[in-house]
């Protein structure tokens, strides 16, 4: 169950983080200037806010829920076994897409 | 001052993941049938792989947890200086690294266990996963704080 729970959570968390990256959601963001969480912008906080404590968040607790309810199944060790295999390396590459703007792409 | 031992402890935990994690990917690379004994390459992919993987999961863990306490400095110190800079490309380089470590976290337990347990595809493809993300987080990291450092 633990093994089941572990590669379902790889392969959701790779998924649902840049899935949240492309949406803008997130849980909470963080101000550094005044060292201060809010759980969205705040036009009384100065300084920039930081997401990415909360994306983090926020896909992580997704991925913990999605994967507890997969994991109760046997059966589905066999297709988490072949999606943490490639399901990582298309979040990362998804990633990159996401950011191109940055490189002029 | 602790910032500036958070930023070096933080470079000294990268560069022992890189060695760790380069080694045991090496390892995973199809042996020669007759190999050179005294060859470097030999030699570098002859490690007890199986062994690195506590280490790796513990360090990756410690670098992060390094970085994601320094990155509000970097936030409100060196990031306007690369919009100011008209630095797109910085900016987008250190989103990259923080959104492909950030993953990579979430592929421990996996990795791990797929040692542990020796499932071969998902140890090489989890295992070559985060030499990359280790090795361009390392990189940009360095390029980066070459361009304007906290």
């Amino acid at each position: 169950m633990v093994s089941r729970f572990s590669y379902w959570f790889a392969v959701l968390f790779s998924v649902l983080y840049p899935a949240l990256l492309a949406v803008d959601w997130h849980w909470g963001l963080y101000y550094p200037l005044e060292s201060q969480w809010r759980w969205s912008l705040d036009d009384t906080m100065h300084g920039p806010a930081m997401q990415w404590y909360g994306l983090i968040a926020a896909a992580g607790i997704a991925a913990v829920v999605m994967a507890s309810s997969l994991a109760v199944f046997k059966r589905s060790e066999g297709v988490a076994l072949k999606a943490v295999s490639l399901i990582p390396w298309l979040g990362a590459c998804w990633t990159v897409w996401l950011l191109a703007p940055f490189f002029g792409l | 001052m602790l910032v500036l031992i958070g930023l070096i402890v933080h470079g000294l935990c990268a560069v022992v993941l890189l060695g760790a994690l380069s080694h045991q990917a090496f390892s995973l690379l199809p042996k020669r049938k007759v190999a050179v004994a005294d060859q470097f390459f030999t030699r570098y992919r002859s490690v007890s792989a199986h062994s690195f993987s506590t280490p790796i999961v513990i360090t990756y863990t410690m670098t992060f947890l390094l970085g994601a306490s320094i990155y509000p400095l970097y936030r409100l110190d060196v990031r306007p200086a690369f919009e100011e800079m008209a630095l797109a490309s910085a900016i987008g380089a250190f989103e990259l690294k923080e959104h492909w470590a950030a993953i990579g976290l979430g592929l421990l337990p996996a990795y791990w266990l797929s040692w542990k347990n020796n499932v071969i595809p998902v140890k090489h493809s989890l295992t070559w996963l985060l030499l990359m993300v280790v090795w361009f987080d390392f990189l940009s990291g360095h390029v980066l704080n070459n361009i304007r450092g906290l």
